[in-house]
């Protein structure tokens, strides 16, 4: 199971601007944070199918998002749950020396192109709110 | 690029193979690395060709002896880094197949240029 953190470059200075429109900044986090669950969640859910065999593994996807906060950051809770079963998760994604790493799986995670969706569903967020914020 | 990487790996006397090649009756060697090759892109496109190609291979190492699956790896990131490969931290744990073993693995790119 992963954490992924609500980040992307210049964000403190978005955040700033925000709070200065009036916006509801951890409200955005959040949307952000849940856009972000929902985009790793379909692509693992996809990249995991082809490996069914009891179902264990797939049925150990986090079906919720958990948003957590620490001071002023948030992370969300994302991927196989390892002690439900999703063990089996790692080693497809790295492989062994038995078995071909399936970079389906890993890059629904970690992937360059996974990367890039969750920087625009997360800026995408913040900057809704912010259109949100000056209208009203 | 994938053979130059064997190449530097096989000068550890260990054997290398590419992940997932070990058939299910296969023994593990005591000691040995295999790669995978998990990207290759391409870039700085001019006159619409690209003049780069960044290679990107998983290295794992395998070992009974849990500290030596920690220090080969490390000299393996050290001998990669001295022929133009750029090593992206000091390495993660990866699964094996035998409880016997423990395994390590570093992420690697090497940026080739196009003639």
């Amino acid at each position: 199971m992963s954490r992924i953190k609500f980040e992307f470059d210049a964000l403190s200075e978005y955040i700033r601007q925000l709070e200065q429109a009036g916006g509801a900044v951890k409200e955005a986090v959040e949307k952000g944070l849940v856009d972000t669950f929902d985009i790793v969640t379909k692509q693992a859910k996809s990249a995991i199918k082809p490996h069914r065999q009891t179902g264990i593994t797939e049925d150990s996807l986090r079906q919720n998002p958990e948003i957590l906060w620490k001071n002023d950051s948030a992370e969300v809770k994302v991927g196989f749950a390892i002690n439900d079963g999703g063990l089996a998760s790692i080693f497809l994604m790295y492989g062994t020396p038995r078995m071909q790493p399936d970079r389906k799986l890993y890059n629904a995670f970690y992937g360059a192109a996974t990367k890039k969706k969750i920087m625009e569903a997360q800026e995408n967020a913040i900057f809704d709110e912010f259109e949100r914020a000056i209208a009203r | 690029m994938k053979k130059q990487l064997v190449a530097l790996l096989r000068t550890f006397n260990f054997p290398v193979f590419q992940q997932g090649s070990l058939g299910d009756d296969d023994i593990y060697p005591t000691a040995f690395f295999t790669y995978w090759n998990t990207e290759t892109d391409d870039e700085s496109f001019y006159d619409n060709q690209n003049h780069r190609n960044v290679w990107m291979f998983t290295v794992n190492f395998y070992c009974t002896n849990p500290e030596l699956t920690n220090t080969i790896l490390l000299e393996a990131r050290e001998l990669l880094k001295n022929n133009g490969w750029i090593v992206i931290g000091k390495g993660y744990d990866v699964p094996s197949d035998e409880k016997s073993h423990t395994g390590r693995a570093i992420d690697v790119l090497y940026i080739e240029r196009e003639v």
